[in-house]
């Protein structure tokens, strides 16, 4: 089975599909995770309901998480297997005179980089909701313990996070402008009429998604200089 | 109308394929805006040859755009800038009087440099040998009408078919990837009922040869099809990707 | 059947059983005796590619070269219009005897009658073969095989992909190599010319060709051999070829002893763009398939330099439609050209040249819409636009003949053997099919015939009729032939002198198209074969090539080739001086009814002249292989 297989590991057809379906799990995770912490606008009750509600089925929660995690070692692992190839093959940056013909963009060159920026991210990320020792003092606002609200309020007071957090959900944003549409064509989906509207929409997507994530601190930021929330 | 337009051009020359290579300067005068930009070579080239100086050598043949013989990257574009064009039917009123004209060989670890402009693009061979025909034998044949053709599955073939093997694709891609030709053969073959019986082992023989020739893989950049002198598109490598995953399930 | 020795070996029995007969008669070679032959072809256009394929997967060890970086670029890959078969799809009469009669006639009744019944009888076989390929031609909404028509028919019998059908079926073709060089049948050498044949015994056993990229010389020795390297048109220089195209191989063969039939009948395309500037390196065939639904006119006045879309219908000229009502601007491709010429000569060509005509599509356009013809030419008006930076869909495209095909090659026996036993020629290289004249959409029929179907027939009665001596590629001939190749090498390389090759070549090209093109006499062949020599000579004296002969050396290969041209342009021209009569593409200016059609002699010349080399600059001696009609009966060619 594992030796009727490996010629597939080595295909970079194959590899670049793993990176698609990985990648579209990923997104997946990354839109239920937007919708997810939108419900911060909701209020405080809203939010930390959303988070039990999450954190109840702890097993339901594991077997999401490995498969997260699963996906993210695959993706992240060919990535960087397919990028090393590829600096090999005498590609890019080759001519004297550097330029295209129009299609390949800032985006596509970057998404090694963008990728990557996300993965160090990823680590103050958990490090910062998900891992790390909750204090009171870090969930309380105005005297009032509000948990996981509480905790991202006061994460994002820090104007340092707040950049890194902004520079992060903009790398994603510009990771899928071109991985959404990407995907579409590595898994095979190709139609005359649907793929240039995919095409948009990916670039579409990619900025909603980035503009999203951005609501959040700065929503915080402007409500915080206006007095901050009601509680 | 024709003009006469004098152009400096910055060449790479390279005596052959272990030595290393420069770029050269010479002055191109007088040179007719009807002509081609490969005549526009030949006349530097006699200019050259009158002094003594070996030409400039590169690949050509039919010089109508068919062969797939010619081929170098101009100001930095495979075949030059102007959309679905080979170089030998790049015509210089594209230029203008006095512009500088910089002339590299395709490069990309597939296509070693043989010399100057001229690079080994045999690795395409090798990748139809691999299975990029129809495994039928003179005189098998069935009468041409058996199996009818819809009109848009021959349509689709025909458009894939239309590759030349010039290998811009591999040239302006920036991971040097050769999914557009190899995804066009694939696809010809893959969408005509003739094809069906070989289907799946020609994509997997054929991406396997393509990635043991050392090029790049695919990032979907679609630099491929903006370059591709015959307007082959990327669908093909959608097509051959669906194929190839179909093929790799059912293994 | 024979004359001078010359032995077509055409089989007896009535015509439509010839080839049925002969195939039965044929000595066969076992299965497992055919790997142990060794088969070398040079060529990978539509004839060597079909017959390396095909005669690999019967087993045969085969041998394959080419000039180019793959056997797909040759130049079989330019055909645009399409391919004739008598498939008779569109039920309007057509039929392997009609294909027949129709190419004989069109030959100018110089073409045998035998092979030119084989070939339309391989015809249909042909195009079954290349649909299961998966060649995509032309299809039909109901998913059949659809057909256009094409000069010198009345049916409508050519298969198309697009403009693009000798690249279509030169990848079937190409590929069906590609599979037999996988299962290691086929060995591929790409980038090697062939300089010369080997000849041990008197049986042609191998070749010496040169490896352009390190320049070295190798040998190669087989059983038999094939040359399949296509026509000679580029001695005019400037022609519809590919810039490769050249007559070395054959030349090279023709002085080792075989002999080179009919080097006059070259055709003269006549919807071609005209030449623009003297850096032109070659010409652009506009197909003929767009004489379907163009209108070729000029001016009724002389010097009328109003645009086209000033000259009202009635003062324009549709010269052909007038001159032969029934065919219109579909009459065979000599005809139309010499008519544009006629016009030109008269004072009526337009452009900037006058050395033009209109092919218009205003009514055609009119009448279908322009998505119509933008379907079916899509990619030639786009090409001629490209070159002319004309939009043809407004402005009518201007046209003028060129020189695009060469009939004559050398001789074949039925068996496509040339005298020289053992060398077989396949495709534009011999001499066979198309008479004096080829009709549209024939050549590729003809190159895919002789290679898929005739040859691995016919090589193997040659092979079982034959013993060969075991050799090695050390043998002494080769060692010979390779010494005498780099002394040609080395001579070009020390000359050193002012002029380069392409300048040679295009004073013999020009010299060649003012004598012996379109229209030819007497005193201009006269002028030609003293002028020649001269060129010759100074060739050999001022000659510059650059470089060394150990490494790619572009211009070396043409000097090399040019060389070949000079020699070879001399026999042309006087195969041209013998033949004192008008027959399809060779038009002596004397020999012409009074309203200028070309006037046959059929008591004298109804003959294939075959050339036996006899040295540089000595006269040759003319074999003639007398040609006999019982089907298709002399009669002057009439297309009113
Ligand atoms: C522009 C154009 C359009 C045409 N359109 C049509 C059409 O629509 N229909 C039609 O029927 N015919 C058409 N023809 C004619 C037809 O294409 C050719 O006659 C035919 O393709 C010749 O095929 P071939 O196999 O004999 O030779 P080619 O295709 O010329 O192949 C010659 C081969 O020999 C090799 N070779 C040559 N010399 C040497 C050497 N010295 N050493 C080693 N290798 C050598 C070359 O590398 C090449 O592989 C057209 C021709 C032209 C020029
Ligand atoms: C402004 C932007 C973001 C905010 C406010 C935010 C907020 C949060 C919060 C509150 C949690 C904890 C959820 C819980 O434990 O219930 C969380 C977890 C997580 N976030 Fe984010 N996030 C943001 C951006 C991102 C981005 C860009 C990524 C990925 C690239 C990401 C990946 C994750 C992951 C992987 C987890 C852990 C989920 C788990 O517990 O398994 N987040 N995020
Ligand atoms: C964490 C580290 C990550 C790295 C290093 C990384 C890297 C990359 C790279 C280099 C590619 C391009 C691959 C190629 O085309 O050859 C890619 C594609 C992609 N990535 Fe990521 N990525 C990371 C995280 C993510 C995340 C978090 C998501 C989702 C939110 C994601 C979604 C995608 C998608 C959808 C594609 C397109 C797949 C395709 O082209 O078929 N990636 N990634
Ligand atoms: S796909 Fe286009 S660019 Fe690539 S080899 Fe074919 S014709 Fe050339
Ligand atoms: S440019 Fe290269 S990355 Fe893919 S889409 Fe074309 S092969
Ligand atoms: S020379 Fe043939 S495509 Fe340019």
């Amino acid at each position: 089975m594992i030796t009727k297989l490996a010629p597939f590991f080595r295909s970079s057809v194959f590899k670049k599909q793993l990176v698609a379906i990985t990648g579209l799990i990923l997104v997946g995770f990354i839109i239920v995770h937007l919708a997810g912490n939108f419900i911060i606008f909701l209020g405080p009750d809203a939010f930390n309901h959303y988070s039990a509600t999450l954190h109840a089925v702890p097993e339901l929660l594991w077997i999401a998480r490995v498969i997260l995690i699963v996906a993210a070692i695959v993706h992240i692992y060919f990535t960087i297997v397919l990028t090393i190839e590829n600096r090999k093959s005498g590609g890019a940056g080759r001519y004297a005179v550097k330029t295209t013909h129009g299609e390949t963009n800032f985006a596509k060159k970057f998404m090694i980089l963008t990728g990557l920026l996300l993965f160090f991210f990823l680590f103050l990320h958990l490090a910062d909701f998900t891992l790390g020792e909750k204090t009171v003092e870090q969930t309380t606002l105005k005297g009032v313990d509000l948990g996981l609200y509480g905790l991202v309020w006061n994460s994002f007071l820090n104007p340092f996070r707040v950049v890194v957090y902004l520079a992060a959900v903009w790398c994603v944003g510009m990771h899928l402008s071109h991985g959404i549409q990407s995907m579409f064509q590595s898994i095979g989906f190709y139609h005359n009429r649907y793929t240039p509207q995919i095409r948009s929409a990916s670039l579409v997507l990619g900025a909603v998604i980035a503009a999203g994530f951005s609501l959040i601190p700065v929503v915080i930021i402007v409500r915080h200089l206006m007095g901050g929330p009601t509680v | 109308m024709s003009r006469k337009i004098n152009l400096t051009l910055k060449v790479w020359r390279q005596k052959n394929a272990s030595s290393s290579g420069r770029f050269e300067t010479y002055e191109a005068k007088g040179i007719d805006t009807d002509a081609s930009f490969l005549e526009m070579l030949d006349v530097v080239n006699e200019q050259l040859e009158k002094r003594g100086v070996e030409p400039i050598a590169f690949d050509h043949d039919c010089r109508e755009g068919i062969c797939g013989m010619c081929g170098a990257v101009v100001n930095g574009m495979a075949h030059g800038p102007e959309k679905e064009t080979t170089l030998c039917q790049l015509h210089m009123r594209k230029f203008k009087d006095g512009d500088t004209i910089t002339i590299e060989p395709w490069r990309a670890n597939g296509f070693p440099i043989v010399r100057d402009l001229v690079c080994d693009r045999s690795a395409f061979d090798r990748i139809i040998s691999a299975g990029g025909f129809i495994g039928v034998r003179t005189g098998q044949a069935p009468e041409a009408h058996s199996v009818p053709v819809g009109k848009d599955k021959a349509d689709w073939a025909m458009d894939a078919a239309e590759c030349i093997g010039c290998g811009a694709c591999v040239a302006a891609c920036p991971n040097a990837s050769a999914m557009l030709f190899v995804s066009a053969k694939v696809t010809h073959l893959n969408v005509l009922p003739q094809g069906q019986p070989e289907k799946n082992k020609r994509v997997l023989g054929m991406v396997s040869q393509m990635d043991a020739e050392g090029f790049g893989n695919c990032s979907n950049h679609y630099e491929c099809e903006a370059a591709c002198p015959k307007g082959i598109s990327v669908k093909n490598i959608a097509k051959m990707n669906r194929d190839y995953l179909a093929a790799a399930i059912k293994a | 059947m024979s004359s001078n020795g010359l032995d077509s070996r055409v089989p007896s029995g009535p015509i439509a059983e010839k080839w049925t007969r002969h195939k039965f008669d044929m000595k066969l070679v076992n299965p497992a005796n055919k790997r142990k032959y060794t088969i070398i072809c040079v060529g990978t256009g539509l004839a060597g590619a079909s017959a390396s394929a095909s005669l690999s997967e019967l087993g045969y060890k085969v041998k394959t070269f080419c000039i180019q970086d793959s056997p797909r670029r040759a130049h079989s890959i330019a055909a645009q219009g399409g391919i004739n078969a008598a498939k008779n799809y569109q039920n309007d009469g057509d039929s392997v005897y009609r294909l027949f009669y129709d190419t004989v006639k069109g030959g100018d009744f110089r073409a045998r009658e035998a092979n030119v019944y084989r070939l339309a009888e391989l015809s249909v076989n042909i195009i079954d073969q290349c649909v299961a390929q998966g060649v995509p031609f032309a299809r039909e909404y109901g998913g059949l095989l659809d057909n256009r028509s094409f000069g010198g028919a009345q049916v409508s019998r050519t298969f198309y992909a697009r403009g693009q059908t000798g690249q279509q079926l030169l990848l079937g073709a190409y590929s069906a190599l590609m599979k037999e060089v996988a299962k290691k049948g086929v060995e591929l050498y790409t980038r090697r010319e062939m300089l010369d044949i080997i000849v041990i015994d008197g049986k042609a056993r191998g070749i010496v060709v040169r490896n352009l990229i390190t320049g070295k010389l190798e040998s190669h020795v087989g059983d038999a051999v094939i040359l399949a390297t296509g026509g000679y048109g580029n001695v005019f220089y400037l022609s519809t070829n590919a810039k490769a195209c050249n007559v070395t191989a054959a030349w090279r063969a023709h002085k080792k002893g075989a002999y080179f039939a009919n080097p006059c009948y070259t055709q003269i395309h006549p919807t071609c763009i005209p030449v623009h500037g003297d850096y032109q390196s070659k010409l652009t065939l506009m197909s003929e398939s767009l004489r379907n639904d163009g209108r070729i006119w000029v001016p009724k006045k002389q010097g009328d330099t109003r645009s086209p879309d000033q000259i009202p219908d009635a003062e324009r000229d549709y010269y052909l439609e007038r001159k032969y009502p029934s065919f219109g601007n579909l009459a065979p491709r000599d005809i139309s050209s010499r008519s544009a010429k006629e016009q030109c000569d008269a004072g009526r060509g337009v452009g900037s040249t006058g050395q033009a005509v209109y092919l218009d599509f205003r009514d055609a356009i009119n009448r279908l819409g322009k998505d119509v013809i933008e379907a079916r030419y899509g990619n030639l008006f786009q090409m001629y636009d490209r070159i002319v930076d004309n939009d043809p869909y407004k402005v009518p495209m201007m046209i003028y003949p060129a020189v695009h095909y060469t009939m004559g090659g050398l001789w074949v026996d039925y068996n496509l053997m040339s005298n020289l036993p053992g060398l077989h020629v396949l495709g534009e290289a011999n001499f066979s099919d198309h008479g004096a004249n080829r009709l549209g959409a024939s050549a590729l029929m003809q190159g895919l015939a002789d290679g898929y179907f005739v040859i691995p027939y016919t090589i193997g009665h040659y092979l079982a009729s034959n013993k060969f001596e075991p050799i090695g590629a050390d043998h002494a001939e080769c060692k010979n032939a390779e010494a005498e190749a780099k002394k040609r090498i080395d001579t070009l390389l020390s000359i050193k002198g002012k002029r380069t090759v392409d300048d040679f070549h295009r004073e013999l090209g020009l010299l060649c198209w003012d004598k012996c093109g379109m229209g030819r006499n007497k005193a201009g062949l006269e002028e030609a074969l003293q002028k020649i020599p001269a060129i010759r000579e100074e060739f050999w004296s001022n000659v510059t090539v650059v470089g060394s002969g150990e490494e790619l050396n572009q211009s070396l290969e043409r000097a090399g080739r040019v060389a070949d041209f000079l020699e070879f342009g001399e026999l042309m021209v006087r195969d041209a001086l013998h033949r004192e009569e008008s027959c399809g593409g060779h038009f002596r200016e004397e020999h012409q009814t009074e309203d200028g059609e070309a006037k046959r002699d059929d008591a004298n010349f109804c003959y294939a002249g075959a050339w036996e080399f006899s040295g540089i600059g000595s006269t040759p001696n003319l074999h003639k292989e007398q040609l006999e009609f019982n089907e298709v009966h002399l009669a002057t060619r009439s297309y009113k």
